[in-house]
């Protein structure tokens, strides 16, 4: 628990893709976030932060009383521990909070370089109590539980263990237990393990059962995304430490959006002791403008079963609305950076960091020589007329969806 | 080397002890990822095999969520005292055998376990009672030479055997399977979508659902050079090959021959890795080096045809009059100019730009949105 609030409240961990998504979602929000250097990670086709940007995410989330805690997750081959040792110190140098590790041998060279404290990562797949004391032996302070974990497993864990307990909010789901899939290492040449995972388990597969001749389609590996706002509570009473909010890939828009919701749900618990607040339906119906597969509560309650299986191609279900960020302000237009084409006349919706969206209506569009426009192309930046509660960072959505 | 033989009900254990094998790994449907013997059956396994000399091994590398933990060490400690050794992959598992019993540990280090610092983090926790440390496939010859001689505990591999490609605790098959989801095992072939991938062979059982590889991995013509790293434990999973053959190959791998045991081996077969792991060559070009802004100064975030171009000021880089500069699309094409204009979104005239600022800069044939700006020196 980290706030000192009537009712504390866990952390909320948000994903930072990058600095522009680290600003938006500690502006909406987030009271830590998470993300990638430019070794050592999961995510290798992402932009990840070089030291300058590191240094600038620390201070941003710091001056916003925030916490960053950088992943360190890859299984290493010998030859990939080079560096490390200096990485593991200048990270502690730089202001991380903690690194989070997956590998044994990452674990020990952080802890004897004297780096940032150790949170243990998912990929582990740390599921019950007798794994967690061993862990905490190694020298971690938290472990982020494996999404097979339920929340009574995590009330187990935490008070068998002492250690911190992280858990998965929100988010895509591997299907296989975290760590244990080299699908793409054999099918690809990449190890899912270091950075490379090619999703293989998104993919359609045509299954012939032994006992039957007939052949079926199915996307049978593929997981639905995970949706835990209806069970805060549960996170909340099982005394759970931090709230991740998975997708470091994903879009600016993503990670506003889900960390708002979850944001304003945890402040209505500091506040009330309770989740009953009427704006429930409310929420839930943002986490459904975003990206996103169909959303089960996998293990939460009770092991993931069937209906935990996404059997379609990832674009269904997706109900993306965002017209763009605010990127800039000047003296009489927001600036905005779309992301999804919309037209003159157009009724928006302005989504501020904190309380209810605003609609207004794209009565003029300009490009920024101010030449008028009559619909937006994604990728270009064009300005709207300035209403009050624009800010930089701040979405703007299309409210037809 | 010794032959350590993963154990199926059907195979005859006075066969497998004339053909030289030193241990059998015994596990069951209740405790074990791939086990296929009831409780009861491996227990009787577990004491002929002692009776002909055999070294019987628990398998019991099961992952266990906490849910399912207390269940699972109730089984575990009800078959526990007809073995000596124990062999877990789940930490957790490790640990209450550690704390719970006197029986050998041998830790299977596969998955997350190539690196020396973390195998003698393992060595030096568990200690004496650490048996053995079965390696990973995925480390290369080159790595073998490099940790088996560092490690005082003796360490296995795996010669000939299915791949192990995926592990989930949810049932994927039975929802396909109709009326025959009502078996504890069930089996299946899967062919993916990403050509030319086939025939993965899929299981579900009560510990949930795995795809292997369709080829089996095998090192046999690498055994001389696994004896000269001091490599002790050899191991063999029969699976998919009958029992008589399973003997002959486990004959085979023990004679001054063992390579004849790839040729006799009826599947498909691989080295994987062990020549060399390069599955992180690929990672680099799964960036855009035409967006790699590492010495960028600045992103172009907005381009029309005949109107001034706008961009972002990179963090730590700054644009000034003059400067003469390189712009490089996101398909790689390269535009070199000097700037001659900045100006603020409000039109204000600049003579430079510090970091993170946006501003617009003059029109600029070819430009695009994500198009780099780099100093041109």
């Amino acid at each position: 628990m980290t706030k000192k609030l009537n009712f504390p409240i866990p952390e909320l961990l948000a994903p930072a893709g990058s600095l522009e998504k680290l600003k938006t979602a500690v502006l909406y929000g987030a009271s830590a976030v998470y993300l990638g250097g430019q070794r050592y990670g999961l995510r290798a086709a992402a932009d990840n932060f070089n030291r300058e940007q590191m240094i600038m995410a620390v201070q941003f989330a710091h001056a916003h009383g925030a916490k960053v805690h950088v992943v360190l997750n890859a299984f290493l081959h010998d030859s990939d521990f080079v560096g490390l040792s200096e990485y593991a110190k200048d990270l502690r140098l730089i202001g991380v909070d903690s690194v989070i590790v997956s590998d044994l041998g990452v674990i020990q060279t952080v802890i004897a370089a004297g780096g940032p404290e150790v949170h243990l990562s998912t990929q582990a797949s740390c599921l019950n109590a007798s794994a967690a004391k061993l862990w905490k032996a190694m020298g971690v302070t938290r472990v982020v539980l494996g999404r097979e974990a339920s929340l009574e497993d995590a009330k187990a864990i935490k008070l068998a263990s002492g250690l911190e307990v992280e858990m998965f909010v929100h988010g895509s789901m591997c299907m296989a237990f975290s760590g244990h899939c080299v699908i793409s290492n054999y099918t690809q040449g990449r190890d899912s393990n270091r950075g490379g995972c090619a999703h293989s388990c998104r993919h359609e597969y045509r299954i012939g059962l032994s006992d039957s001749e007939q052949e079926k389609n199915s996307f049978f590996m593929s997981s639905k995304d995970l949706e835990g706002l209806r069970q805060l509570k549960g996170y909340v009473d099982a005394g759970v430490d931090s709230l991740k909010i998975e997708g470091r890939m994903k879009s600016v828009h993503y990670a506003g959006t889900v960390t708002r919701v979850y944001a304003e749900a945890l402040a209505h618990y500091a506040e009330h002791g309770n989740f009953l607040s009427d704006r429930l339906e409310e929420w839930a119906s943002e986490l459904r403008k975003v990206h996103h597969r169909a959303y089960t509560e996998a293990s939460l309650i009770k092991p993931a079963d069937e209906s935990s299986i996404h059997n379609g191609r990832d674009s269904e279900g997706v109900e993306s609305a965002v017209a763009g960020p605010i990127v800039a302000l000047t003296k009489d237009a927001m600036v905005i950076e779309v992301r999804k084409k919309f037209r003159l006349g157009e009724e928006l919706e302005l989504v501020p960091f904190r309380g209810k969206s605003q609609t207004f209506t794209a009565n003029r569009l300009r490009t920024l020589s101010d030449n008028p426009l009559e619909e937006t192309k994604p990728g270009s930046l064009v300005k709207i007329d300035l209403i009050p509660g624009a800010a930089e960072h701040v979405l703007v959505r299309s409210t037809g969806i | 080397m010794k032959l350590t033989y993963f154990l199926r009900p059907e195979d005859d254990l006075v066969a497998l002890s004339k053909s030289g094998v030193h241990e059998v790994l015994i596990g069951s449907k209740a405790l074990s990822r791939l086990g296929a013997f009831e409780l009861e059956q491996m227990i009787e396994a577990a004491k002929k095999a002692k009776e002909l000399g055999l070294k019987a091994t628990l398998l019991c590398d099961a992952l266990v969520s906490e849910r399912d933990f207390s269940s699972f060490k109730k089984r575990l400690e009800s078959v526990l005292p007809f073995f000596e050794s124990a062999r877990a992959l789940d930490p957790g598992v490790m640990q209450f055998l550690f704390e719970s019993s006197n029986l050998k540990l041998q830790f299977v280090a596969d998955t997350g376990n190539h690196n020396l610092p973390g195998l003698l983090a393992w060595e030096k926790y568990f200690g004496e009672r650490l048996e053995r440390l079965v390696l990973s496939i995925e480390l290369s010859k080159e790595s073998l030479h490099h940790i088996i001689p560092a490690l005082k505990t003796p360490c296995e591999l795996l010669v000939l055997g299915r791949i192990l490609l995926f592990h989930s605790p949810r049932n994927l098959l039975s929802p396909l399977a109709g009326e025959v989801s009502q078996s504890d095992w069930i089996e299946a072939t899967g062919a993916s979508e990403e050509s030319p991938h086939k025939g993965f062979p899929l299981v579900e059982n009560l510990q949930g659902s795995f795809m292997f590889l369709a080829k089996d991995f095998c090192l046999a013509e690498q055994i001389d050079d696994l004896k000269s790293m001091g490599l002790e434990y050899m191991r063999f999973d029969p699976t998919g090959c009958s029992s008589d053959l399973a003997y002959e190959v486990s004959s085979t791998l023990l004679s001054d021959s063992p390579k004849l045991a790839k040729e006799l081996w009826p599947n498909p077969v691989i080295r994987g890795f062990y020549g060399v792991n390069k599955s992180d060559v690929l990672f680099k070009k799964l960036k855009n080096p035409s967006r790699d802004k590492t010495h960028a100064l600045a992103e172009v975030l907005d381009a029309r045809k005949g109107e001034p171009m706008t961009v972002k000021v990179l963090d730590g880089s700054s644009l000034k009059l003059g400067l003469a500069v390189k712009m490089i699309t996101p398909e790689g094409k390269i535009k070199e100019f000097s700037i001659s204009t900045i100006k603020t979104l409000d039109g204000e005239v600049l003579d430079a730009a510090p970091e993170r600022s946006i501003v617009t800069l003059q029109a600029v044939g070819s430009a695009c949105v994500k198009a780099l700006l780099l100093p041109n020196f």
